[in-house]
């Protein structure tokens, strides 16, 4: 069923979205540029991004379980690591996912073996 | 004219081949967020941006407003997009150029010597088409997972898009301080309970080491 809080925030989003692109577009010649914006702006979403991170992984650790906390912890590794070689999101989220379900999935066989 | 838009089309392949994964991870990740399939392909149609995409479908459930100012927060950096292309080229299709103006065809943009308006809506028809086709094919994909997967495994999802939009982010050592400074500043806040506020103050913190950073290169 489709949820109207849903559909009005998507509304919203799209809405600030599009303005952000056009204002500065049609008004662009009246504009200054500023390098110092940009790099606020990127920081802000570095910021925003890692408190993402955060408080998404955190409950996990918490909680001390052992068969999320031990994939999670791997997948990022691996994430980082083949970033290195690999540019892209979409790529290296697949990668991470795979490895995180694959530990996971061993990792309940072998409780599920022992007990 | 039309050929302007075809080399636009083409330069295109390359923001497709990285778009298709990002989209049917946002299509797999949204249905595990609990959002419908209509509901999915409406995201992806109208707001166009992946990461406040992601944002959004993240942060909804925990509050709708609260999603909507950090979504839209994110998609600031697109004001400096617009300025620059309006200096570069002169565009009369201002309405249409602006729908599909993201990350990735700025980029192409801006790089092209002799840029025209053709070009670049050359690019956007291949990256919507792309972003929106690969949607589709995540929320179907979503929908058979969620079936046959534990949906903890799909919510993970999430946070290895994050993770892997922040690794590549990182560019210098001012990068890495801000990102340490947000994790023990968002782990405090999560220790008091009130973790989900940390997104709307970590930007103030990010301005204030800017801040800090400049007077220090000053």
């Amino acid at each position: 069923m489709i949820n109207i809080i849903h559909i009005i925030a998507i509304v919203i989003v799209a809405i600030i979205t599009y303005l952000a692109r056009y204002i500065p577009l049609k008004h662009g010649e009246k504009l200054t540029h500023s390098n110092e914006i940009s790099r606020i702006l990127r920081s802000c979403t570095i910021a925003i991004i890692t408190s993402l991170i955060i408080i998404s992984i955190l409950p996990t650790y918490e909680k001390l379980e052992i068969s999320k906390a031990i994939p999670l912890t791997i997948s990022i590794l691996a994430i980082v690591l083949t970033s290195r070689k690999i540019n892209n999101i979409g790529i290296l989220t697949i990668i991470g996912f795979i490895i995180y379900t694959l530990i996971r999935i061993l990792l309940e066989l072998e409780i599920s073996i022992s007990s | 004219m039309f050929r302007e838009y075809l080399y636009g089309l083409r330069d295109s392949l390359t923001i497709v081949v990285g778009y298709i994964p990002v989209a049917v991870v946002f299509g797999l990740s949204a249905i595990a967020s609990g959002f419908t399939f209509f509901e999915t392909i409406i995201t992806s149609m109208l707001i166009f941006a992946g990461m406040s995409q992601f944002i959004l479908i993240n942060m909804i459930n925990i509050s709708p407003i609260y999603a909507i100012i950090l979504a839209s927060l994110v998609n600031l950096r697109h004001i400096v997009y617009g300025y620059a292309l309006s200096r570069k080229c002169s565009i009369s299709k201002k309405i249409l150029v602006a729908f599909g103006l993201t990350d990735e065809v700025y980029a192409l943009s801006i790089c092209r010597e002799k840029l025209t308006e053709h070009y670049i809506i050359g690019l956007i028809t291949g990256a919507y088409t792309s972003w929106v086709s690969g949607t589709v094919l995540g929320t179907l994909i979503g929908n058979v997972l969620l079936k046959i997967m534990f949906i903890s495994n799909l919510k993970f999802i999430l946070i290895a898009l994050f993770i892997s939009i922040l690794v590549l982010y990182i560019e210098n050592v001012k990068d890495i301080i801000l990102i340490l400074l947000i994790s023990s500043l968002s782990a405090i806040l999560y220790m008091f309970n009130i973790g989900e506020i940390s997104p709307l103050i970590s930007p103030i913190i990010a301005l204030i080491l800017e801040k800090i950073y400049k007077c220090r290169t000053i």
